[in-house]
């Protein structure tokens, strides 16, 4: 479409009621580097960390004050891997790895920090394995192993979805 | 055994809830110009549809529809409501998306106008707009500014949260992995373990952190695309016994003991 150029996610930011201990999990699990911690442009008393995945995507992290201790499994949070949250909220995040080589010694990294790691699995057009984060955050990291993910536009569930042919071909063109 | 700096590089997918699959998709391809990647019924969750817009080829967005998806947006709670609002702990705040130029975030604009969704621009960054998406999302689309490195740091803030002047030099250089000799490396056992756990049943959470790596990849394996007729697989089959005979085992014996 058109002149609309998004390249990559710039940043994912998940709220914390403990920013150290969520920095510590990403840093000693995940071996992402923190880039950034400081007050929040919105409030004094509310501090924002932001560890890098790569030139242009981040995963940060928020803590306030005010933020809710409050997990309701279906809710806020997935009970696991497909299942319900309240629509317009993270069911889980997945990130990337490059190969299947790497998932797999990322697989070991995580395990060597006593996190329970299940995988990988084979989804046809990726592996995953996941794992559980800090605040019961359902995660997932993924190697894509194909070019061709549009093999999996399944005509059942494009009829389910209530998308008809034509807007198919829009989502599909653009 | 080998040293490598190993982390993940991106972000594969995030996944979003929504309660209309439909709109959802059209929303972010009409709006942001994503094109349609992937629309299946997801892996092992019956009744479950997953679809997936492209960002770039190692970058999906993903979305969710599970039949008891609510729809009850609880802000403090489900969503934060505002940028400077908050929601419970490990809930997404908000999703931002990177162009690569300010020509790219000014055509972001445009198009925001021209379908008249209200955005703003932080005071605080010229480089980037927000608005809000389907169903509560909170969004916003990024250019790169060049921040001067010590604006990026606030001793203050990390001590606020408990990060010393030590923590922050280690957070900021994490361990590099050795890759051990004896990999794959098993799940550590219930008890001893860090404590980040999943939900299933303790019988079927048992034997997902117990059986091999390869009975769990032969029993999960889904690698036929929808339109390509599934072989039968003795491996899938054999498999799907090794874990129901592991979840006999652990319902008999273990079905006392906590997770």
């Amino acid at each position: 479409m058109k002149n609309i150029q998004l390249n990559d996610y710039s940043n994912l930011e998940l709220n914390t009621i403990d920013m150290k201990s969520t920095l510590e999990y990403f840093s000693d699990v995940l071996a992402l580097p923190l880039v950034s911690i400081k007050w929040s442009n919105h409030s004094k008393a509310a501090v924002r960390a932001v560890m890098q995945l790569n030139q242009n995507a981040m995963i940060s992290f928020l803590y306030t004050p005010r933020t809710s201790d409050v997990i309701e499994l279906g809710v806020t949070h997935s009970v696991n891997a497909g299942d319900a949250t309240t629509a317009g909220t993270l069911q889980h995040n997945a990130l990337n790895v490059d190969s299947v080589e790497d998932l797999l010694a990322m697989r070991d990294r995580i395990r060597s920090c006593g996190v329970h790691c299940i995988g990988p699995m084979d989804h046809g057009f990726c592996q995953s394995i996941y794992f559980v984060g800090p605040d019961q955050t359902a995660l997932e990291i993924s190697a894509l192993t194909t070019d061709d993910v549009r093999q999996w536009i399944e005509p059942s569930a494009v009829e389910a979805a209530g998308v008809t042919q034509e807007e198919l071909k829009r989502l599909l063109d653009s | 055994m080998k040293k490598m700096i190993l982390q993940p590089n991106g972000i594969n997918h995030v996944a979003i809830s929504t309660s209309d699959m439909r709109k959802t998709l059209l929303y972010f391809n009409d709006v942001l110009g994503l094109p349609l990647a992937a629309l299946y019924w997801m892996h092992g969750v019956k009744g479950t549809i997953h679809g997936f817009l492209t960002i770039n080829k190692s970058s999906l967005l993903g979305f969710v529809y599970h039949p008891t998806v609510g729809t009850d947006i609880q802000v403090g709670k489900t969503h934060p409501g505002t940028m400077d609002g908050t929601s419970s702990k490990g809930t997404m705040h908000h999703l931002s998306f990177n162009v690569e130029s300010m020509q790219d975030l000014a055509n972001i604009q445009d198009r925001l106008m021209a379908k008249n969704i209200a955005f703003t621009i932080p005071e605080s960054d010229s480089g980037s707009i927000r608005f809000s998406g389907p169903e509560g999302i909170l969004l916003e689309v990024s250019c790169k500014q060049n921040i001067n490195e010590e604006d990026l740091w606030d001793n203050d803030a990390a001590l606020s949260v408990g990060i010393d002047e030590h923590s922050l030099e280690k957070l900021k250089r994490p361990k590099v992995y050795t890759n051990s000799s004896s990999s794959p490396i098993k799940n550590t056992p219930i008890g001893k373990d860090a404590g980040y756990r999943m939900h299933y049943p303790p019988a079927v959470y048992r034997t997902m952190i117990s059986v091999s790596d390869e009975t769990l990849f032969n029993m999960t394996q889904d690698a036929f695309p929808p339109n390509q007729k599934k072989p039968f697989r003795i491996r899938k089959l054999t498999a799907t016994l090794t874990m129901l005979s592991h979840m006999l085992y652990h319902k008999i014996f273990n079905s006392w003991r906590k997770l």
